[in-house]
């Protein structure tokens, strides 16, 4: 391509937006990380500062030294292979057959999926905790697990649906002449061609049992040997007539991002493999 | 198999029972989880109250359930509403009040009675809430009062005004001359704020009984908001907004970035001379601001109104109990009884009870003789404005529906100081609104 | 629409998948093939339909039938037939309050989110330098933990000393009173919602590697530009994608929940309480739950209704290859 005074007008203006957004994107993070390095009384200085001087490294043990960061983590990462391994393989299995089997009733059954997104969780939240009771789950991690390992989530189903729906017809069926069942073919031929949305389904599932706080603080809030990281951040929360620890907050949530941000970092490598015809197995 | 080997082998296992029978301990262990929302540094004081606990009662383990602030409203109402509640749970006065009318906890009358226990030793303020239809539910621990009754002043910046930092205000009239010359303002922005009134309904309903205004009729069946103490107090709280604030936006710009409760607090870094607070600032002040020389005085009442005075109202917003869920057996109960009553009651030379576990923390105690501790008094050289703050506060009536009661108000004093409606206009929606949910509380029960 | 992708590789119509794939075997094995094609669909989705009526089914109806009731979440709920829905409509004025602060925030949240999301895909899909970092920074706010987010976005629209006023100062504007005034509440929680666009960016992403290249190839060599490119292969391909956020999008605005709760607590004058905080508080402080209820289910019926709707209007701009 020839570098037309466009083409750099062009590169100018993406980078321009690129940079001034992910500056703003930043701020946040620079924000909680500058907290997170605040002994209580820099805390209160006013107005704020950037970089606290002197820089409380401290408040990082001291996290460690208020709550069981380890128990915490190890309990969290269950929950989280849960989620991913739910949201990978059970999800991706259903969503195929919302996307590429005909069945009387699909549509329908699909809409049904969407539906459950609708109703608002306050009201779902004590019949839930019954059913949960009524079975033994409460205080354990069933309840957080189970659910999400038989893909409970519309959401992934949803989106993988999408996906599979776009690719092309032709595979399956050339797939299918050579007498590949449905099941080869969602695993054979879907699985793989589906990496950068199995990827992003990974992604939201680490991340999304990783920050989870409502279920687990209610259907197994009465075992704090249960409790998750996300769970572990009330602890520095301030309720009325408590001091608040706002600097060890902000170290805690600065260590729980960095996990999640090497898992999306990667992640997003499998966004770059292009679907091409020429990669296929028929 | 014969028929003789059978026998034996009943023989057997009848002789294991019984040999495991006897090494069992006589008394049955109980285990009594307890929820509760004494977190950070609170936690350890806890801790030493329940060893102190298991050394009378060994049989009883008690698992300490620090729960988060955070969505507590979720956590407690569906283990309550699940059937799944702790043995022992701390809770609001409001949430007590409805858990005792839905039959969801045991009455301790019989208890209390049993062990002769002493009732008037707490303030008559702090107890009145814990009774429903004749049943007491709990005692106190830590107080409902001391929440609106005083404000905490800071004594350098007040003489630096030119006022008496000994004589601080004690009416709403001393009270605007002060504001006039503490507050300082350059434009929005709010440099020095003289106090912080509150523009919320709690705020309004706190101001209104300085004004010997009430929020229910003494039958409980007609809300009293809108009269015309009432409309006095709203106008006076929005004139004093907009005088020294300039509006209320900039009042919550002031107070955005601040807790009550951190180092963040204006008090303690000088912006804020006045400021209204409760009974945990004591504890905060000694750790963030320990060269601060304050003073504690009484809420202003209105010197124009003959029948107004400083009083307190108690329970608003906080103030806890224990409550002991139905359903367990005869030991736990009782076991869990005698929990709450060390959590409330016992005091004395090297018990630790509720009575210490507010010492240590600065705070007073709704028994009346544990703030005669000498300790109190070199904690904070105000303590008898404290205790006179205590004695001031009166009950407020807890009705079941009252969260959406004081809501109403909220949303109409809300807007009054907005200015989108007069003073009068929204205590007369808010009191018809309020009104409506009371008339159908109590025409449900009847 | 018209398609762009070439007949032989559009593979027929989707709802054909079984009868295309009949291969010249034996007729008993065709016969066969096609029965147990009827039904293989149900075993795929067996999995979710054990979660949904395990876990699902009762909660939802629950809803419905509590919404029949005076349920004070801790008391016997007592059947009042319609009486919720007719307070809903004749005396509760938060009810309206409510509604239009959502449907407020829906109009400008979902269109914004959804298209800045596909653009920051797009520029971020191109060959730039530091992509990756790019992507990452991008979708840092969202790992932001709920309860830590709740002072952070504080202190970035604080009046006096946030972070969004500073730059606006430096460009000249008076401060805004982001979260202290009722006009600007609802923008300030909108604009919120656009830090979250990474996990939007996220999806685009990996809509756009499902793209085939050949497409592109093709289109190069006859000649197209960047544009023409966009419009005709890019954006049409990428329907179902945009179809997903929008679906999602709408869904989850209008239970947009814990921006408000956690910064303003519906204020100030209730121009934040959004339809979720008012289920919340008569569910939760209120203990309302029979109200919350019939809430809820309006809530419920109005979304179907409306994904309903998308989903028609779908077949005519949502192209599936």
């Amino acid at each position: 391509m020839t570098k037309t005074p466009a083409f750099y007008l062009g590169r100018t203006t993406t980078y321009t937006i690129l940079i001034v957004g992910s500056l703003i994107a930043l701020m946040p993070m620079l924000w909680a990380v500058s907290t997170s390095l605040k002994s209580i009384d820099q805390l209160a200085i006013w107005p704020p500062q950037w970089i606290p001087n002197p820089i409380a490294w401290g408040n990082y043990s001291d996290v460690f030294n208020t709550i069981p960061v380890w128990k915490y983590f190890m309990n969290t990462m269950i929950i989280v292979a849960c989620w991913v391994f739910g949201a990978v393989v059970t999800c991706s299995f259903v969503a195929y057959g919302f996307a590429r089997t005909q069945f009387w009733g699909r549509d329908t059954l699909f809409l049904v999926l969407l539906s459950t997104l609708m109703m608002p969780y306050v009201v779902r939240l004590i019949p839930l905790f019954v059913i949960y009771k009524e079975i033994g789950w409460t205080n354990t991690f069933l309840p957080v697990t189970v659910p999400q390992l038989l893909g409970r989530n519309a959401f992934f189903i949803f989106l993988l649906r999408q996906f599979f729906i776009g690719l092309p017809m032709d595979l399956s069926d050339a797939a299918r002449i050579d007498g590949c069942s449905h099941f080869g073919i969602w695993w054979r031929i879907i699985m793989p061609l589906s990496k950068p949305v199995l990827a992003t389904v990974a992604i939201f599932a680490f991340q999304g049992a990783w920050d989870d706080f409502l279920a687990p603080l209610v259907y197994m809030g009465g075992n704090p040997e249960l409790r998750t990281l996300a769970l572990g951040l009330f602890a520095f929360r301030a309720a009325p007539g408590q001091v608040a620890m706002t600097h060890l907050l902000m170290a805690m949530s600065v260590m729980m991002i960095i996990p999640v941000l090497i898992i999306f970092a990667f992640g997003q490598r499998y966004f770059i493999q292009g679907v091409t015809m020429s990669g296929l197995k028929g | 198999m014969g028929h003789k080997s059978k026998i034996s082998v009943l023989l057997l296992v009848t002789l294991l029972l019984t040999s495991m029978a006897g090494v069992v301990q006589p008394q049955e262990a109980i285990e009594l989880d307890f929820w509760n929302w004494w977190g950070v540094q609170r936690e350890p004081l806890m801790q030493e109250m329940i060893e102190q606990y298991r050394e009378t009662h060994p049989n009883v383990s008690i698992n300490n359930v620090v729960q988060g602030w955070d969505r507590r409203a979720e956590v407690v109402l569906t283990a309550m509403a699940g059937g799944e509640p702790p043995e022992v749970m701390m809770a609001s006065r409001a949430e007590i009040v409805r858990f005792a009318a839905e039959g969801l906890i045991v009455p301790i009358t019989q208890y209390v009675e049993a062990d002769g226990l002493d009732l008037s030793a707490f303030y008559p303020s702090e107890l009145q809430t814990m009774w429903w239809e004749g049943e007491l539910y709990s005692m106190p621990m830590p107080t409902a009062g001391g929440e609106t009754s005083f404000y905490v002043y800071n004594k350098e910046l007040l003489a630096d005004a030119g006022l008496d930092p000994e004589n601080p205000p004690a009416t709403w009239q001393d009270f605007w001359a002060a504001s006039e010359a503490l507050n300082q303002r350059n434009g929005n922005v709010i440099d020095v704020m003289g106090a912080d009134i509150g523009t919320n309904g709690n705020a309004f309903l706190s101001w209104l009984y300085t004004n010997n205004g009430t929020l229910y009729s003494d039958d409980l069946r007609t809300v009293t908001i809108n009269s015309p103490e009432g409309v006095e107090t709203l106008q006076w709280m929005y004139d004093y907004v907009q005088n020294f604030y300039g509006g209320i936006e900039n009042r919550t710009d002031f107070l955005a970035m601040t807790t009550g409760e951190s180092a963040e607090n204006p008090l303690f870094q000088g912006r804020q001379v006045m400021q209204f607070n409760n009974v945990s600032i004591f504890g905060h002040l000694a750790t963030f601001a320990p060269d601060l020389d304050y003073g504690v005085a009484l809420r202003p009442y209105n010197s124009e109104n003959p029948d107004a005075k400083s009083q307190g109202i108690a329970p608003l917003g906080f103030g806890w109990g224990y409550v002991i869920p139905t359903g367990l057996s005869p030991e736990a109960e009782k076991a869990a009884y005698d929990f709450v009553r060390l959590l409330t009651y016992d005091m004395g030379d090297g018990v630790k009870g509720g009575c210490w576990f507010m010492l240590q923390q600065a705070r007073p105690s709704p028994l009346v003789a544990c703030n005669e501790d000498p300790a109190f008094y070199e904690i904070n050289p105000n303590w008898d404005n404290v205790k006179a703050a205590l004695e001031s506060d009166i009950a407020l009536p807890i009705v079941p529906p009252q969260t959406q009661i004081l809501d109403f108000i909220n949303q109409y004093v809300e807007l009054a100081m907005f200015g989108e409606l007069s003073a009068q206009e929204a205590l007369d929606i808010a009191a018809e609104e309020a009104q409506a949910v009371l008339d159908a509380y109590w025409s449900s029960i009847e | 629409m018209t398609s762009p992708i070439p007949a032989s590789q559009h593979g027929g119509d989707r709802t054909q998948v079984g009868e295309a794939g009949a291969s010249p075997r034996s007729l008993t094995s065709w016969l066969t093939g096609i029965r147990a094609e009827r039904y293989i669909g149900y075993v795929f989705v067996a999995p979710w339909v054990i979660a949904f009526l395990c876990f699902e089914l009762i909660p939802t109806a629950a809803a419905f039938f509590f919404s029949l009731t005076d349920w004070s979440v801790v008391g016997t709920a007592n059947f009042i037939g319609f009486a919720n829905y007719i307070e809903m409509f004749t005396k509760d004025r938060l009810f309206l309050t409510s509604i239009s602060n959502t449907l407020y925030y829906v109009a400008f949240s979902v269109p914004l989110t959804v298209v800045s999301a596909f653009v920051l895909a797009l520029l971020l899909n191109a060959k730039v330098r530091g992509q990756t970092v790019f992507r990452t920074l991008f979708y840092l706010p969202a790992l932001i933990p709920t309860v830590a987010g709740t002072i952070v976005w504080i202190w970035i629209f604080d009046t006096n000393n946030g972070i969004l006023n500073y730059f606006l100062g430096l460009l000249g504007a008076e401060p805004i009173r982001w979260l202290s005034s009722p006009l600007w509440s609802k923008p300030a929680l909108i604009i919120m919602s656009l830090w979250g666009i990474g996990s939007g960016m996220v999806i685009y992403l990996a809509g756009l590697q499902n793209i085939p290249q050949e497409l592109y190839e093709a289109a190069e060599v006859d000649g197209a530009n960047p544009l023409q490119k966009l419009l005709r292969i890019t954006a049409p391909l990428m329907t179902p994608t945009i179809f997903f956020n929008l679906i999602l999008g709408i869904i989850s605005s209008f239970q947009v929940f814990n921006s408000a709760f956690i910064m303003t607590g519906g204020g100030p004058i209730n121009s934040t309480l959004f339809y979720m905080l008012h289920i919340y508080n008569n569910a939760f402080t209120h203990w309302r739950m029979g109200y919350a209820s019939a809430l809820s289910v309006v809530l419920f019926l109005f979304v179907l209704v409306l994904t309903l709707v998308v989903n028609q209007t779908s077949k005519r701009w949502v192209f599936y290859g």
